[in-house]
């Protein structure tokens, strides 16, 4: 009876790791249709205003505390030139836009005497509430001195993912991180994203997150971002 | 020897026993009222020892780090020379809002509008009338810029004690010495011999705890402790998430006006009056940038610090702190005193 309850024990011990072999196949099969990732630039159209706000191209817009994603309430920004002043157009940088794989960190003196953000390698300054803000992604974060991940975007069946912890933001002397997920890989109150749609033919895409602030002045403010524009792979 | 001798012998030693016994017992009991106090004097350092845990001004909520890090943060700000520069920078907002009221908006009102000039209109009365009256954003924010002004003498008292994080200390150091002293008295008490010089030693800790309140000046001198508790209390309502997130919003407002006046209304004026746009409006526009950096960075310190506030708060009143070292020094001075008496006596 002993011999033949080991046996029995071994026959089960190759059917489970067999079939965990099996599995790890599938995942491998998966693989083949799993996010790919794409590295290299997304440019970004600048923003194009109408009377209801940015129709085309890349913009901002704030949600006020206590909001909803999609909702609001948007603050409104008396430096927007759209009809509605909760959007903020945005315009190329230097560089053209976002680049995934690599960091585009704000400059040594990121802010000018009256307090612009002085980096313009992502996207151009902003101008906002009467001082201009720059983005840039940082591998150690200006607000919380966290490490970020270096920005990355993947894409599954026409649809974008990825990991923004080192966007930030620098508006009037303060840095206020604008990552989703946040640096410490959290989620916080609407933060989202990012999300977005890309066509392989075109490369066009649409790119979009949301970050609420942790901590400072505007403590709770959520930040939309949406980029969107023509994807240049990394040569 | 007969049997009988050895009887009487027996009985005498059992009678000798049951003497020690009793003297024994007696001794004890004396010994044990010896004691008592200096057991008693035990338990208050065993509690000097446990109050920072107890109180969490140590581990759990961690409060006295956080009292620190709030003090800290606050410095900047908690002087003269900075609140007047906010109240002059409130009095300047007033001026322009003032200024718009009877200068610019009649001007922009009687002029004709295109849709952007109309929205913008709309959003500075908005904040026009917002800004005014008993609950408007201008009495708000100056009546907080005076209840912080008010507390500036009582935040350097707060400010001038030792550092908050070394507070926990200032129990458990006498705490340990003091338990450390008794538990080493009772062991000579036990062996029959007096406290001696440890008895010196915990009336000098005992004194020691009394005079800290006086040293530190938590009582006496500038009575930081009751200063505390008074800025403590003034500050209640305003460390509250709803009274700062009631500020974050002005903030929407005043820079969305400010923003409408500069791009669309002084402009608008202008085609019709060059010389429109007073100096108040002006001023403001020109100012808004650096107004709006130091408001904001001060409501960050408000805003970061609302849990170290909670913390302190926390805490029993500051106003109990100095207690909280005179009552248990005198306590061990009248107890150690207490004991060194009944161990003469006896």
């Amino acid at each position: 009876m002993r011999p033949r309850r080991i046996l029995g024990w071994v026959l089960a011990a190759v059917v489970l790791v067999g079939g965990a072999c099996g599995g790890s196949g599938g995942e491998k099969k998966q693989s083949g249709s799993a996010a790919a990732p794409l590295v290299g630039l997304f440019k970004i159209d600048g923003g194009q205003c109408s009377a209801a706000g940015v129709t085309s191209g890349s913009s901002f817009r704030m949600i006020n505390p206590g909001g909803k994603l999609g909702e609001g309430p948007f603050i409104s920004n008396g430096d927007s030139p759209c009809g509605d002043k909760t959007y903020s157009p945005m315009f190329p940088g230097s560089d053209g836009g976002l680049r995934t794989g690599v960091y585009q960190p704000e400059v040594s003196s990121p802010f000018d005497s009256g307090g612009n953000g002085a980096t313009e390698i992502l996207a151009k300054g902003t101008p906002f509430f009467a001082v201009r803000f720059a983005v840039a992604t940082n591998q150690k974060d200006p607000q919380t001195s966290a490490n970020t991940t270096i920005p990355t975007i993947e894409v599954k069946d026409g649809k974008l993912s990825g990991n923004l912890s080192a966007f930030a933001a620098s508006w009037n002397n303060q840095h206020f991180n604008q990552g989703s997920p946040k640096p410490d890989g959290t989620n916080p109150g609407l933060t989202a994203g990012p999300t977005g749609t890309y066509d392989a033919a075109t490369k066009k895409f649409t790119l979009e997150w949301s970050s609420q602030i942790v901590g400072g002045p505007f403590n709770n403010f959520t930040g939309v971002w949406h980029f969107e524009g023509t994807f240049q792979p990394k040569s | 020897m007969t049997v009988s001798d050895f009887d009487m012998a027996a009985q005498r030693r059992l009678e000798e026993a049951r003497t020690n016994v009793a003297t024994r017992k007696k001794a004890d009991t004396a010994a044990a009222g010896r004691r008592g106090p200096m057991v008693a004097v035990l338990v208050i350092g065993v509690g000097l020892l446990a109050a920072p845990f107890i109180f969490q001004m140590l581990f759990f909520d961690n409060r006295a780090p956080k009292g620190g890090v709030m003090i800290n943060e606050f410095r900047p700000y908690m002087t003269d020379a900075r609140i007047t520069k906010f109240d002059g920078f409130m009095d300047l907002i007033n001026r322009a809002e003032q200024s718009f009221k009877t200068d610019l908006r009649p001007q922009v009102a009687a002029a004709p509008k295109n849709p952007a000039q109309q929205a913008a209109l709309a959003s500075v009365d908005d904040w026009a009338s917002k800004w005014e009256g008993q609950a408007g954003i201008h009495a708000d924010m100056t009546g907080i810029l005076r209840d912080v002004r008010r507390n500036l003498d009582n935040y350097k008292a707060v400010d001038n004690l030792p550092p908050f994080k070394l507070f926990p200390f200032f129990f458990i150091m006498p705490g340990l010495i003091i338990a450390g002293l008794a538990w080493a008295s009772l062991r000579r008490m036990r062996r029959g011999v007096g406290a001696g010089g440890l008895g010196k030693a915990l009336l000098v800790m005992g004194v020691g705890l009394i005079a800290a309140p006086f040293i530190f000046q938590m009582m006496g001198g500038e009575n930081r402790a009751f200063q505390g508790n008074s800025m403590i209390n003034d500050f209640k309502p305003i460390m509250t998430n709803a009274r700062v997130t009631a500020v974050q919003g002005y903030f929407p407002v005043m820079g969305l006006a400010e923003g409408q006046i500069r791009n669309q209304l002084v402009p608008l004026a202008k085609a019709s009056s060059p010389g429109a746009g007073s100096g108040a409006v002006n001023e403001w526009s020109r100012q808004w940038p650096a107004i709006s950096s130091e408001f904001a960075q001060f409501l960050g310190v408000m805003s970061d610090n609302l849990d170290n506030f909670a913390a302190v708060k926390a805490l029993p009143p500051f106003a109990l702190f100095p207690f909280f070292f005179i009552l248990p020094g005198l306590m061990v001075v009248g107890l150690t005193v207490a004991s060194r008496r009944q161990t003469r006596s006896s």
